[in-house]
């Protein structure tokens, strides 16, 4: 992956931006502990705004950058909370980190160890685990 | 006084020095740069005290301190390289933090928005906020902490 790798992410973002005119977002939390890692979930911002619309009982219109980011922030939270109970005690999980495309989002020394995509209403959404490796 | 500003101070200032050999002073206001030509790297706390270190920087910045901590010919970086020295010292000045911090406390690893992304910490406030000047150029590290849910 090394070499393309920036070269993908690019042409990716790229594509999705220009032809499907849509924005990514990711949420992450990292969890501390006897297991080290990160859960991230990625989604369209289109997804992340009808969830924060249905979070906060608001309208499409009414809801706000921050409140999509603080939705998409609770849903990563509650997501990695529970992949956090299958782990090694015990392990700490940390607030949640939320930015504008997947492809923005690094967390060097970590490799990943499992990514599932789901479809919610028509869109695609991801969740990734990535633990981190040892020195 | 903001909170632990003289302390992040401080640790900014030796990590530079220390692994990178770079003097590094603080400047007054803050470092507000557009986010094409930034590069942000963060570590959470958790633990007793709940947050995030941000250290942001302009992408010329980064390619330089990344020259100097591989010892990399000017221009030769690779994003791997960069995304390796901004982890490593925003890893660094973070565990100096933590260790100021109510014990325990954990350290993530270090999570990175390259130029033109923004990094967003819901459910936070800033609470310190240190601009910096480095070979000529600013950057900034900034202490975000929980803030409690009113519900």
């Amino acid at each position: 992956m090394g070499d393309f790798e920036s070269e993908i992410c690019q042409y990716t973002e790229s594509i999705w931006k220009s032809i499907l005119d849509l924005d990514v977002l990711a949420g992450c939390v990292h969890i501390s502990g006897e297991w080290d890692g990160a859960v991230s979930l990625d989604c369209p911002a289109e997804l992340a705004q009808k969830v924060a619309s249905i979070m906060f009982k608001m309208t499409d219109e009414e809801v706000t950058p921050d409140l999509v980011q603080d939705a998409l922030g609770e849903l990563t939270n509650m997501t990695g909370g529970n992949i956090k109970s299958l782990l090694p005690e015990p392990c700490y999980l940390s607030l949640p980190a939320v930015t504008m495309t997947q492809h923005g989002l690094r967390i060097p020394g970590s490799e990943l160890v499992t990514s599932v995509t789901f479809q919610c209403w028509g869109y695609k959404f991801k969740v990734s685990v990535l633990k981190k490796l040892k020195k | 006084m903001q909170f632990l500003e003289k302390e992040i101070q401080k640790y900014t200032h030796l990590v530079c020095a220390i692994l990178l050999d770079f003097e590094i002073h603080p400047l007054p206001g803050s470092y507000e740069g557009s986010s094409a030509e930034t590069v942000l790297g963060s570590v959470q706390i958790t633990g007793k005290w709940n947050g995030a270190v941000m250290l942001c920087l302009p992408s010329t910045l980064v390619d330089t301190l990344t020259e100097k901590m591989f010892s990399i010919k000017p221009g030769k970086a690779s994003i791997e390289e960069k995304k390796d020295a901004i982890g490593e010292m925003v890893n660094m000045i973070g565990g100096n933090i933590k260790a100021l911090l109510p014990q325990p406390c954990a350290l993530s690893a270090p999570l990175m928005a390259l130029e033109g992304h923004q990094l967003h910490f819901p459910s936070t406030k800033m609470v310190t906020h240190c601009q910096f000047e480095c070979a000529g150029k600013p950057f900034a590290l900034s202490l975000y902490e929980q803030v409690e849910d009113p519900s």
